[in-house]
């Protein structure tokens, strides 16, 4: 009698050999967003050329795998240029898909496909692709830019084009409910570089405080599946830092609505008084060192010879 | 019927040069160019069979129009002309599947078309210059253009086909384009006068020279699906000007028509399953259509068909 096992591999043989194949691809998907996919994939027994957005047997998009990424070199130890990004159409005029959406990366010749995963969570590939071309969502582009160099408001950008509808993000922390936000605050200087610009999120920090220090990011849909870019990872203060600023939003209102608000903070009169305290104390705080210096130096200085009329008389002097 | 919602026109692709440069066009080098160019390419089809199959067409014609042109030649209606008439005859059915036109076509756009409308007409049509992709297009987009055939020669004094060569390469254009919603395109007779302004203007500052297309019996022009085109108005309502107009899509698109396309808040896009003339059914099936996501078969919504 042939073992279950024994008989599968024997039925399945080929396969075997193309699931070994598949086990061997590299990469993946790193960013999924309602207007771009971007990953990396390299194969060792092929070369990988072309990546492809699918819903069932209808090509949605389609790109090249040919963006340099010195970091997957080095992570590879090995040349070339192994990135990708996939536009996805704003335009798709397909109300709903078919069928299940999948992202391959193709041989120069087209007969190895490779179906590419989330990095990270694999798992949830396709329900991050049907999020991100949901009609509603589809064509949305943004970008979550952290802190405010003030350190106290979260900011970013999302809009649609042709949409005459500001679009929404969702602030997340793990263990919190999103915060809802929406996109319609102007960024001087966005239209120069082809965008909108009505279309800035802002939230002053003191207005999440339960997310005090927590890492935060921005996503697309509320679920969480799609994140807006960021350039690297964002902290908020701890608790006590958050306090204080509480604090000085208590005691500075109008100080604090103009920092949430991203205009530049002139100093109000009462905080220039502070100021003026601080600086006058600061001044008191240099002479007194100046004064322990001076002591310190004479403490540490040799003694004098003592004179002959001292060593007759028996003096110390 | 594998989707390809991705990519362009040959024509129209930015590597087209070296495209052409390779030879990838073959016996229509020169077409493919005049397409890129200038938006329109002329061809002339004069051969003996070709010509006796233009005089069939007028043979069918004349009958069905004959009430409507004297009413017209008595200062009354609109230009008289017949859409969809290959569902009668054979001879505007065979016209529009010219096995000519369909070669160049699929070898300058890189698709397989077929035709969805003809348009046949007596006199000319007087209608104002507009780009056909507002009233048909495709996704992706460019994958729609038009063919004009002169049945008989065309004279000065019957309104000729008028063109913006260049003018093909202006923005596609839509009822989202332009900020336009449903309730006000619904409410207007003629949406197509939305745009008109549009074009008016883009022909001021593009400096597009007007071109007048008197054309030979035989001739056939193609046209871009965004080239500015229209009928000059009629000087002799006596005069005739026999032609047949085809429009094509090509394979493994969507269909859409933009003029009642709107953003996804407002309905989204308007699909349409056009006819395939060839097969005399609509290009997808009803279970096809359904697997888009489409609840039915669209129609489009307009009173009358873009013609030149």
């Amino acid at each position: 009698m042939i073992m279950p096992n024994l008989w599968k591999k024997l039925v399945a043989g080929p396969r075997q050999e193309s699931d070994h194949d598949a086990k061997l691809l590299r990469g993946g998907i790193e960013l999924i967003t309602p207007s771009l996919i971007a990953g990396w994939a390299y194969h060792p027994h092929h070369a990988l050329s072309d990546v492809r957005l699918l819903s069932g047997p209808h090509l949605l998009a389609h790109g090249r795998i040919q963006d340099p990424r010195p970091d997957v070199e080095d992570h590879l130890r090995r040349e070339g240029r192994f990135g990708f990004q996939l536009e996805i159409p704003a335009d798709l005029p397909l109300s709903r898909l078919e069928s299940a959406p999948q992202i391959l990366a193709l041989s120069a010749d087209g007969s190895q496909r490779f179906p590419l995963s989330y990095i990270g969570a694999r798992s949830s590939t396709q329900r991050r692709l049907l999020a991100a071309l949901d009609p509603e969502r589809r064509g949305l582009r943004g970008h979550f830019d952290g802190l405010t160099p003030d350190g106290g408001t979260l900011h970013g950008w999302c809009y649609k084009a042709g949409e005459r509808e500001p679009a929404k993000v969702w602030l997340q922390a793990r263990d919190l409910p999103p915060r809802e936000l929406i996109c319609q605050q102007l960024r001087p200087g966005m239209a120069n570089q082809g965008h909108v610009e009505a279309c800035g999120f802002r939230l002053a920090i003191a207005e999440w405080p339960e997310a005090a220090g927590a890492s935060v990011w921005a996503t697309f849909d509320p679920e969480g599946l799609l994140r807006l870019p960021q350039a690297s990872p964002v902290q908020l203060p701890p608790p006590e830092i958050l306090e204080a600023t509480l604090l000085v939003r208590e005691r500075e209102p109008d100080a604090f609505a103009a920092s949430a608000l991203g205009v530049s903070l002139a100093p109000t009169e009462r905080q220039a008084e502070h100021w003026q305290a601080l600086d006058g104390f600061r001044r008191y705080l240099d002479s007194l060192e100046g004064e322990l210096d001076r002591q310190e130096q004479i403490r540490l200085r040799p003694p004098r010879p003592r004179s002959l009329w001292g060593r007759l008389l028996g003096s110390n002097r | 019927m594998p989707l390809n919602l991705t990519g362009q026109p040959l024509i129209d692709r930015a590597d087209f040069p070296e495209l052409l440069a390779s030879g990838h066009f073959g016996r229509w080098s020169k077409e493919a160019s005049a397409l890129h160019d200038h938006g329109y390419c002329v061809l002339n089809l004069a051969t003996p069979s070709f010509l006796d199959g233009l005089e069939d067409v007028i043979r069918s014609l004349e009958p069905l129009l004959a009430e409507p042109l004297s009413l017209w030649e008595q200062g009354e209606g609109s230009p008289p002309r017949l859409q969809d008439g290959w569902l009668q005859h054979a001879s505007i059915r065979g016209l529009a599947l010219e096995p000519v036109v369909l070669d160049l076509l699929s070898t300058v756009y890189g698709r397989e078309p077929f035709a969805f409308q003809t348009l046949n007409f007596a006199v000319g049509s007087e209608q104002p210059y507009h780009s056909d992709a507002i009233h048909f297009h495709s996704y992706p987009l460019g994958f729609m253009c038009g063919v004009w055939i002169a049945l008989r020669d065309v004279e000065n004094e019957s309104g000729p086909l008028i063109y913006y060569p260049g003018s093909h390469r202006l923005p596609y254009l839509s009822a989202q384009s332009l900020g336009l919603d449903p309730v006000q395109v619904a409410a207007e007779p003629h949406p197509q006068r939305f745009f008109q302004d549009h074009w008016h203007a883009a022909v001021q500052s593009g400096g597009f020279p007007l071109t007048r297309f008197l054309a030979k019996r035989g001739e056939v022009l193609i046209w871009h699906a965004n080239l500015l085109h229209g009928g000059e108005p009629v000087q002799s309502r006596s005069c005739r000007r026999w032609s047949q107009v085809i429009h094509y899509f090509f394979s493994d698109c969507l269909y859409t028509t933009p003029l009642c396309s709107f953003g996804a808040a407002d309905g989204g896009p308007f699909l349409r399953n056009p006819f395939d003339i060839e097969t005399g059914h609509p290009r997808y099936t009803k279970q096809e259509w359904a697997n888009l996501g489409l609840s039915a078969p669209q129609r489009s919504p307009l009173a009358s068909s873009p013609s030149a």
